[in-house]
């Protein structure tokens, strides 16, 4: 048979369609993608950052793990005191709620009225204390690193505690207080002090407005449980 | 057209089983270049049923076209403008086109056939 040049050419361009196509769905089909440099970019970025909660994963799930082991060598192991592993647990976890009292070298602040002379036209608001201020020092004291604090003897708990405005009285763990609020904070010295005089803390927005605020270190701090109830009625377990 | 067939045939299976991929990134660019073979194979056959068919007009006109559009895809890349849409659009047209014209050859020719059978 002799084919014509036009068939010849046919025959070579169908070839090379036939290779050409069969290659590319290959490609195509091979589980990967085309993709321009700047997702490839963000896709870096996403791949190190979770690879970076990957790295923190494994590291909860070894710690895990150790605490899965130990709890098996106190359930099988008999010379170790598992009551005891589990009660020091337990007090650890009121310690941190809140639940007993606790005692340690920190910071007694009080907090009271201003007594200057107002200007003309000046509300007496100006110099007054009120509920917001004292949520302010709490929560730098919390960023300060304070681990238990307390208002007039009264514990702030972390998700129980309010500190709530009842006119000229504030009102904390639904007991009613007025001034002076002596607050008190367990934790280091130094950095809950300097969390109450540094420069740009909101007391020392409070003293400019003529509230007196006045921070003791002490050796020794004594802080009360907290007395009230603690249910959760909506999150439950 | 049996010519035809069995080169698609034969191209698929030494694609199949040639032991060379395409990198996934020169995906863009043989596409391109399959829609310039199939344009030039249709152009090919239209000619040849207009009785226009030359080798070489046939050969570079699908070598050029080829490289001009694969450049084309490629400077688009790099610009961030996709200027092959210019290309697909060009040879998608060409493509329908060159079909037409092929079917109403086609249908011209077996009507006339069918003419002088009945006669």
């Amino acid at each position: 048979m002799k084919l014509t040049s036009f068939q010849k050419k046919m025959f070579a361009l169908t070839v090379l369609l036939g290779i050409l196509s069969t290659m590319q769905f290959r490609a195509v089909n091979s589980g990967y993608k085309y993709m321009s440099i700047k997702e490839m970019y963000a896709n870096s970025i996403e791949l190190e950052s979770q690879n970076a909660e990957l790295v923190q994963l494994r590291a909860k799930a070894d710690s895990l793990k150790v605490k899965i082991d130990e709890f098996q060598k106190a359930r099988t192991d008999v010379s170790i005191d598992y009551e005891n592993v589990l009660q020091l647990e337990i007090e650890n976890t009121k310690k941190v709620a809140g639940l007993t009292n606790v005692e340690g070298p920190g910071i007694v602040i009080i907090v009271t009225d201003g007594t200057r002379e107002l200007y003309e036209n000046e509300r007496p608001d100006v110099v007054t204390v009120h509920d917001i201020d004292i949520r302010a020092m709490v929560d730098d004291l919390r960023n300060a690193g304070a681990e238990a604090i307390s208002i007039n003897d009264q514990r702030v708990i972390f998700n129980k505690s309010e500190i709530q405005c009842t006119g000229p009285t504030i009102k904390i763990n639904d007991q009613v207080f007025a001034v002076p609020f002596v607050i008190k904070a367990i934790g280091d010295r130094k950095y809950l002090e300097s969390a109450i005089n540094e420069p740009g803390s909101f007391s020392e927005s409070l003293r400019k407005w003529g509230v007196f605020v006045e921070v003791n270190t002490s050796i020794n701090v004594s802080i009360p449980a907290y007395e009230g109830t603690m249910e959760n009625q909506y999150a439950i377990q | 057209m049996i010519i035809a067939i069995l080169g698609i045939i034969l191209g698929i299976f030494i694609g199949l089983y040639i032991p060379f991929e395409f990198a996934t990134i020169s995906s863009l660019y043989i596409s391109v270049g399959i829609l310039a073979a199939i344009d030039s194979i249709l152009g090919a056959l239209r000619s040849s049923f207009e009785d226009k068919f030359d080798s070489v007009i046939f050969v570079t006109g699908f070598v050029v076209n080829a490289v001009l559009a694969i450049a084309l895809s490629y400077l688009g890349d790099k610009l961030g403008v996709p200027i092959y849409y210019a290309a697909i659009f060009v040879f998608g047209t060409r493509l329908f086109n060159n079909i037409g014209s092929i079917r109403h050859y086609s249908i011209d020719r077996f009507r006339a056939k069918s003419r002088e059978k009945h006669k």
